[in-house]
């Protein structure tokens, strides 16, 4: 079983892989320090497992699990945690497994015995008990077997097209499949909507202007391009760019 | 395990323990009700009196130590009873040892009886009996309900210490502690148990009581302590600054003003970032007072914070040094440039029981 090690802390990866090579049976492909690193190297190593901590910098687990499950074969995933006493609770009742430090050698021997794919679902009930953050810090674009993490602070826009929601950095554009009423209301508190199809990043706000057409478009850094704002959403956007 | 403590305070009223020590109370109870009869006699105003109270006295005196003893011997029958079944049944136990010791003493001393007022055993002497009977059980009941009372707000503080004590230290710092001194012993014995002492020595002094004031570079030991644990865990990223100018040896502070600041600084600059970063601490003393800056950089926006402030340890210094040092002393915190700024400043003070 080709095994993927993710922890922040140096010495609890050391701890990990003292119980592993204790334990045998098992190939440590790779350490990650967290929850990107852990996706980018889920990628090129093709672990079978994860062994996973939930309170890291940058990404936690349960994202990076949440962000996996979009894989093709998304490994197995073991959740390890100090101290997370609603998230335990979740964990209990959605059936996916979990390892509290100090790790046990046995309890984690037979947790690798029944490691299992966790899903989509089990993890938002776990995220949503667990009550770190509302939102994702990064979102996720899957092609071609390659996962693309756009961290949310890049983001200047959504616009939804069809199936499809456009996402736009500074220097890059990416589709992917969600929902923008679902992205607004995940985002509500950095993203505001200025049309039925396009939700902005606040920090990237520049300003508003009128076209000879007398329609409202806003200004954003970063990018050129105007976003046209409905008469709908004006008197919003505009309160938003005074301050 | 709060559930656990909310669970034993509901729990249903149990009867009291008679076998707690009242004998005391119960020889002032016998002067009581003796007083309480010979009271009830005045009206006969006979040249005995004095014999009369006397005699009286030491009957009541035997009936105590007698009741005492009783309800030694039956309270392993009476505990396991409901409370007011209990109650009635001890009630009833004092009514016949009373009566009992009476009708002897009365059998034996009739012929020196017979010339008190007290001419016919039925007409005053079950007066006594309820008198007697009566004094003492309220007296027993009165003095175990306070030892109950008592025990009762002992077993609460306890709660609300082990509970501050919870609230001291984050349960992920502890266990991710452990976890790392569980890693070390295999690999650097010597650094797992520097680090085992460090954090016996952080617990010890989380347990103790917090009202208690501790020298000022005692604290500056356990914030060091501390930080050397969360240097184990978090290495590269975790650096820190010490800059500590003039502070006096015998400059007292309530305990625990400055680690949970430091916990915090951690908790919040240093954690969520992927990079780490600097801690600042920079402390110095004029001839009046103390000030002391810790700096902590704030993570930037792409590493939002998901973690909520911890008003409570703020609230819980300023509490502190507002008992012990009135308006004399502030804690404040800011933030500038991507750096969170908490200032503390208090007077010196030489004497751990001064304020």
């Amino acid at each position: 079983m080709k095994i993927l090690i993710v922890d922040d802390e140096s010495l609890a990866r050391q701890r990990m892989r003292d119980l592993l090579s204790d334990i045998g049976e098992s190939e440590i492909v790779g350490e990650a320090v967290n929850g990107s690193e852990a996706i980018e190297k889920s990628v090129t190593l093709n672990p079978d497992l994860l062994l996973i901590d939930i309170r890291m910098p940058v990404m936690d687990g349960l994202e990076a699990a949440m962000h996996l499950q979009g894989m093709e074969d998304p490994p197995n995933i073991i959740f390890t945690t100090a101290y997370d006493e609603h998230a335990l609770e979740a964990f209990e009742v959605n059936a996916i497994d979990y390892l509290l430090k100090p790790i046990r050698k046995e309890r984690l021997a037979t947790a690798l015995q029944k490691a299992r794919p966790v899903s989509a679902k089990q993890l938002k009930e776990v995220t949503h008990a667990a009550d770190t953050k509302s939102s994702r810090s990064h979102i996720s674009v899957h092609m071609r077997g390659r996962i693309t993490l756009i961290p949310v602070s890049d983001i200047i826009y959504f616009i939804a097209d069809n199936k499809y929601v456009t996402v736009r950095t500074a220097t890059e554009q990416h589709l992917i499949e969600e929902s923008l009423v679902s992205l607004e209301e995940e985002f509500s508190d950095r993203f505001l909507r200025i049309h039925r199809s396009s939700l902005v990043n606040t920090e990237y706000l520049r300003g508003m202007e009128k076209n000879t057409a007398g329609h409202w478009r806003v200004l954003m850094k970063g990018i050129d391009e105007k976003l046209v704002v409905s008469r709908r959403h004006t008197p919003q956007v505009r309160r938003w760019v005074r301050q | 395990m709060s559930k656990e403590h909310t669970k034993e305070t509901q729990a249903t009223p149990v009867a009291p323990d008679y076998s707690k020590s009242v004998t005391g109370l119960l020889l002032i109870a016998a002067l009581l009700s003796t007083l309480l009869i010979v009271a009830g006699r005045t009206s006969s105003l006979d040249q005995n009196i004095i014999t009369d109270f006397i005699s009286l006295l030491s009957a009541s005196c035997l009936i105590a130590v007698t009741d005492a003893l009783v309800l030694k011997v039956f309270n392993p029958l009476l505990k396991p009873l409901p409370l007011r079944t209990s109650l009635i049944s001890a009630y009833i136990l004092l009514m016949l040892t009373t009566f009992i010791i009476c009708y002897v003493l009365y059998s034996i001393f009739q012929s020196y009886w017979s010339f008190t007022a007290a001419a016919d055993w039925t007409q005053v002497s079950l007066l006594q009996v309820f008198i007697i009977a009566t004094v003492n059980y309220t007296v027993v009941l009165m003095a175990i309900s306070q030892k109950a009372k008592n025990t009762a707000i002992r077993q609460s503080s306890q709660t609300a210490n082990l509970q501050a004590l919870q609230s001291r230290i984050r349960p992920h710092f502890m266990f991710n502690s452990m976890n790392s001194i569980a890693g070390l012993i295999r690999n650097n014995p010597e650094m797992a148990e520097q680090a085992l002492q460090d954090l016996a020595d952080l617990i010890r002094v989380l347990m103790a009581d917090a009202r208690k004031l501790v020298p000022l570079i005692a604290e500056i030991e356990t914030s060091k302590q501390y930080l050397n644990i969360e240097k184990l865990r978090l290495g590269d990223r975790l650096n820190v600054q010490w800059h500590v100018q003039g502070i006096p040896k015998n400059c007292f502070v309530p305990s625990l003003i400055l680690q949970p600041l430091l916990e915090n600084a951690v908790y919040h600059g240093i954690e969520p970032s992927f990079g780490g970063g600097v801690i600042d601490i920079d402390m110095r003393a004029d001839k009046s007072k103390v000030q002391i800056l810790i700096r902590n950089p704030v993570p930037d926006d792409g590493e939002r914070s998901h973690r909520k402030g911890n008003q409570i340890a703020m609230d819980n210094i300023k509490q502190r040094l507002a008992r012990h040092f009135g308006d004399a002393s502030s804690l404040s915190s800011s933030r500038r440039n991507e750096v969170h700024i908490t200032k503390i400043i208090f007077p010196i003070i030489t004497n751990r029981q001064t304020a």
